[in-house]
């Protein structure tokens, strides 16, 4: 759980977009384009049903023309290519009109409970117009160019949980299809996927009638939804500790059942060489400006090469060969390679680890009450045991408490500001766990172990989140993130790449030490392919 | 009018209540204390800004009121309000005085807040938190009134709080919040003061994302 370890984290069949694609193929969500107002030069509206189960879903897009010089993945961004909604249900006319009226607006817009995600996401112009180009030409885009850029629009941001008024995720959180972290969010990106596709092969159809080509099965496949990501999302981690031990004691828990399996049946080395060869892949075509990063993915292609030479040997001497191949990638890989590593050897496993994927929510309530009849003297106790980690930090040292947390007044915002020139740090937000949970051990050390929780908070309010963290944590042991997220070196992407990686993203692209671009389904079926997926019985 | 989500609600009086000078940890309370009194259909607006403006003016139990209250022994009353906020949570983290209801506090603040920390903490097996002027039913579900038409803002007011039992059958706890605009302005005032005003070194780092298309 240090920040340098989640900064490498690679996505697994647990994260939350492989979730969504094995629930729609097991369930055979049905997901047609059920409107498609668009003109000839790729604005209008579109919208796309979901029909699940129990109940349909509406994706409404809304493509508007940008001018160039307004189009920026920034959040003070006002106005964007594409915008979305995901509606509960089918959206009829005055519907559409009313999120015609908002939706462009983003933030500045309003929504209402029938309004379950907002979304917007802007071209990757160069892409965009080549692929409108070559295919209005009745030939395919060039494949390399294709691959390097990988998406044709980029989401810059996805908004759930009751954000400017759409729906609490307690309206969608006892629905099964929407009830694991983030399904509205990565549902709706999925579609977005379909919409960028439509609306590429449209345009190119409308320039040249009759003689247009669409892309080809292959190429179709490699896009994915391109994002950018910035500090906003960075804080998420640490405010919501039960659900971050959620996901991390998921994964560990798949991790150890398939460590302790005695065998690799031949079908189970099978997916994992593919999964290799489909990871040594994506490796070839990812691309990142960032020295750091691109140093990051030569050591994994060389960790990748290396298992691919030894893998079968493993297989074929080792008592437990799973645990052989985690262990020998812990004594010789980076830490990229580690966690690719981690990612390869669940792959194979579904049958004994996709279930873990139902216990990734989190009730978050239910860990929310003090425990005020703890004594101090337990408390104190707790704290060495499940904080020894803070006492690395010296933060009487300026580099240990160089930074501070905020939020903007100009755009209501996560930012990160630096304490000894920038102004604000008396509104510091309470994300500095470690330096607080340091200064709490301080304040106890004078306090007599008998007395109780409740008193001492009666007395000092001021510790009363600390100390709910640590209860918190003492029952969740994945909680914290075990570094100093104030210290004048940390790296905010790292937060962000782990998230990510829960989400399902590639192609990890640092811009800098607060923001990242990433890629989202890229590789995965299309809805249309789910349906061909389950009548063959490939589910995974 | 705007109708709020529940997390809008829950978000805005966490920062309202940080704004007015609670801890952290208080205002997580008042986030979910507010979230609760919008469900049950309470004037949570209005009471959220009445503490904001209050806030500073009230008073926290003290060490021999506690006393007091675990012994059920009646209490001397004070020239100053208790803090609905702050005589809650103590309720909330000190089981042994909530065992003891009935339990009588004599001018508490804006009981209101009573009955949302205690919905809020998920504790109150049922109770009833009730006033001269109104009353309300708390327990694992939530808060409602226990009679239409309370006096709900009463400013300050001799609090008791007993077993109480909700029904079982019971409207479906509210999924959206009205908000008068001008309360809204109001509220917006007092977490305002928890965001940090632009300066030229943050406008330029900004929160990250690139300032132009370059793919």
């Amino acid at each position: 759980m240090r920040l340098d370890r989640l900064g490498a984290s690679h996505p697994t069949r647990l994260s939350f977009l492989r979730t969504l694609i094995r629930r729609a193929t097991r369930e055979g969500w049905r997901v047609r384009r059920a409107e498609w107002a668009v003109c000839d030069a790729g604005y209008g509206h579109a919208v796309y049903s979901v029909e699940t189960p129990r109940r349909t879903y509406g994706l409404v897009a809304f493509s508007t023309p940008l001018e160039d010089s307004r189009r920026t993945d920034r959040v003070i961004a006002e106005a964007w290519d594409t915008s979305y909604v995901l509606y509960d249900g089918v959206p009829d006319a005055d519907e559409i009109a009313r999120l015609r009226q908002n939706a462009p607006l983003q933030e500045a817009g309003r929504y209402c409970a029938r309004d379950l995600v907002l979304a917007r996401a802007n071209k990757s112009v160069r892409l965009f117009d080549a692929v409108v180009d070559a295919l209005a030409k009745g030939e395919q885009p060039d494949a390399a160019f294709l691959a390097s850029v990988g998406y044709l629009m980029r989401t810059t941001a996805v908004y759930g949980n009751g954000k400017f008024g759409i729906a609490d995720r307690d309206a969608i959180a006892e629905r099964p299809e929407l009830s694991g972290p983030f399904q509205a969010e990565m549902l709706t990106v999925w579609l977005i996927r379909s919409f960028t596709i439509d609306l590429v092969e449209h345009v190119a159809a409308r320039r040249a009638p009759g003689r247009a080509a669409r892309l080809s099965p292959t190429g179709r496949r490699g896009l994915g939804v391109g994002n950018a990501t910035g500090l906003g999302m960075a804080p998420f981690l640490v405010r919501h500790p039960v659900l971050m031990h959620n996901w991390f004691h998921a994964r560990e828990a798949a991790l150890a059942r398939v460590r302790s399996q005695p065998t690799a049946s031949g079908g189970a080395q099978a997916v994992f060489m593919a999964g290799l060869a489909a990871m040594r892949d994506k490796v070839r075509i990812w691309r990142t400006a960032d020295i750091r990063q691109a140093e990051a993915i030569a050591a994994l292609d060389a960790d990748l090469a290396m298992i691919e030479r030894i893998a079968v040997g493993l297989f074929r001497r080792a008592a437990l060969p799973w645990d052989a191949l985690y262990r020998f990638a812990e004594a010789n890989f980076s830490l990229e390679g580690q966690e690719a590593t981690v990612a390869l050897i669940l792959e194979p496993h579904g049958d004994l680890i996709d279930d873990l994927a139902e216990t990734m929510a989190a009730d978050e309530n239910a860990s929310f009450r003090i425990d005020g009849a703890m004594s101090c003297g337990a408390l104190k106790a707790l704290i060495a045991r499940d904080y020894a980690w803070t006492r690395r930090y010296d933060f009487s040292q300026e580099q240990a408490n160089a930074r501070f947390w905020y939020v903007s007044a100009e755009k209501l915002e996560p930012r990160l500001g630096e304490r000894l020139s920038e102004p604000g740090a008396e509104r510091e937000q309470p994300l500095a766990i470690a330096r607080d949970i340091a200064a709490l051990s301080r304040a106890l050390e004078t306090e007599p172990a008998p007395i109780a929780v409740a008193n001492f908070l009666l007395r000092h309010p001021e510790w009363r989140h600390v100390i709910r963290r640590a209860q918190i944590t003492a029952r969740h042991p994945y909680a914290e993130i075990r570094d100093n997220l104030t210290d004048a070196g940390m790296r905010p992407i790292d937060l962000l790449r782990s998230k990510l990686a829960f989400f399902g993203a590639n192609r990890f692209d640092p811009r800098s030490d607060r923001w990242l671009r990433i890629s989202l389904f890229a590789s995965e079926p299309f809805p249309e392919d789910i349906v061909a997926a389950r009548e063959s019985g490939a589910v995974s | 009018m705007t109708e709020l989500s529940l997390n809008e609600v829950e978000s805005l009086a966490a920062k309202v209540g940080r704004g007015s000078g609670f801890s952290w940890g208080l205002a997580e309370e008042i986030g979910r204390s507010a979230r609760q009194l919008a469900q049950g259909g309470f004037p949570w607006a209005d009471a959220l800004l009445a503490l904001a403006e209050k806030a500073g003016a009230m008073q926290t139990p003290s060490p021999a009121q506690t006393k007091q209250w675990r012994a059920r022994q009646s209490e001397m009353g004070s020239t100053a309000s208790l803090c609905p906020i702050r005589t809650a949570v103590l309720l909330i983290d000190d089981p042994a005085i909530l065992r003891a209801a009935p339990l009588h506090l004599s001018n508490v603040g804006l009981p209101i807040w009573i009955a949302g920390v205690l919905a809020a903490s998920n504790a109150a097996g049922g109770l009833e938190v009730a006033w001269s002027t109104a009353s309300a039913l708390v327990d694992r579900q939530g808060v409602i009134p226990k009679a239409p038409g309370g006096a709900w803002l009463t400013p300050a007011a001799d609090v008791k709080i007993s077993p109480g039992t909700a029904p079982q059958r019971r409207l479906r706890p509210l999924l959206r919040a009205p908000v008068a605009d001008v309360v809204l302005t109001a509220l917006a005032s007092h977490a305002a003061r928890v965001y940090v005003p632009a300066s030229e070194s943050s406008r330029a780092k900004g929160a990250g994302g690139g300032s132009v298309d370059e793919e």
